[in-house]
């Protein structure tokens, strides 16, 4: 079954566009305590948009302003891929505490 | 040209002894001044003259050496500097995608030119600095992980392919 694999960073990306709605590469950085960093983000934030988990809309400048800057967003797909990951690790967590004890 | 002459004057020059530097002012001083006849020194020899005509030169060549460099030093913090990442933007659409440069490298230029204003807004020309080449650092490593995930792709098409 082929089924949407998260990455940490790609995780911590989702959590916050979930949590603080739309929000720009440098915010995503400055918002994630160093578990995102600036020259790999935009890397990540390429890669997750090709998977459809995140949805990215060009921001209008007047000539001058140097290059457009891009504001994402989470997509339903990347929202369900999110909780999916979450629910998989409360359970994971749950197996670990009843093989424990 | 003009540069070749300079060395090689100043060639000519560190070859002649300090004792001589009095003479040789005086001759070209009496050369320039269009005497026909030396005065306070003994005649000299027209080869003497030659070499210190030479010498003359090579002095001239010196002072403008030096009022160069004071020139140079002056005006160095007053260079005009293009945009922080205007190169690295040309670059990036010469080796990667229309849209991936413009969504990997053009967004981390944006970031980084934000920074790089911010620092000078407040007078930190320094720190300016230190962002340019620290953010250019990262965008160029940036550009080569994107270069090597997409051969990697291609490698991982091509074998799914043959087998």
């Amino acid at each position: 079954m082929d089924y949407p694999k998260l990455s940490g960073k790609e995780a911590e990306i989702l959590r916050l566009l979930i949590a603080k709605g739309e929000m720009y590469g440098l915010e995503l950085v400055k918002s994630s305590n160093g578990q995102l960093k600036r020259g790999t983000v935009y890397v990540t934030l390429d890669r997750m948009e090709d998977k459809g988990f995140v949805s990215s809309v060009r921001e209008e400048v007047t000539p001058g302003d140097g290059p457009p800057r891009r504001i994402y967003s989470v997509t339903g797909l990347g929202v369900r891929a999110y909780r999916a990951m979450e629910y998989a690790a409360r359970a994971f967590a749950g197996l670990e505490g009843a093989w424990v004890g | 040209m003009g540069r070749l002459i300079s060395r090689s004057l100043i060639l000519v020059g560190c070859a002649v002894p300090l004792g001589s530097i009095t003479r040789a002012v005086s001759i070209n001083v009496q050369i320039v001044l269009g005497v026909r006849k030396f005065v306070g020194i003994d005649s000299p020899s027209a080869g003497e003259i030659t070499y210190y005509v030479a010498l003359g030169l090579f002095e001239i060549a010196v002072v403008k050496a030096a009022l160069t460099m004071i020139h140079r030093t002056r005006t160095s913090n007053q260079r005009i500097q293009g945009l922080p990442g205007t190169r690295l933007l040309s670059l990036a659409v010469w080796l990667l995608s229309a849209r991936e440069a413009e969504r990997i490298v053009g967004q981390a230029v944006a970031d980084m030119r934000e920074e790089y204003f911010e620092a000078l807004f407040v007078g930190r020309h320094r720190k300016a600095q230190w962002i340019r080449v620290r953010c250019t650092i990262r965008i160029g490593l940036a550009v080569v992980e994107t270069i090597w995930h997409r051969v990697g792709k291609f490698l991982l098409g091509f074998t799914k392919l043959i087998s």
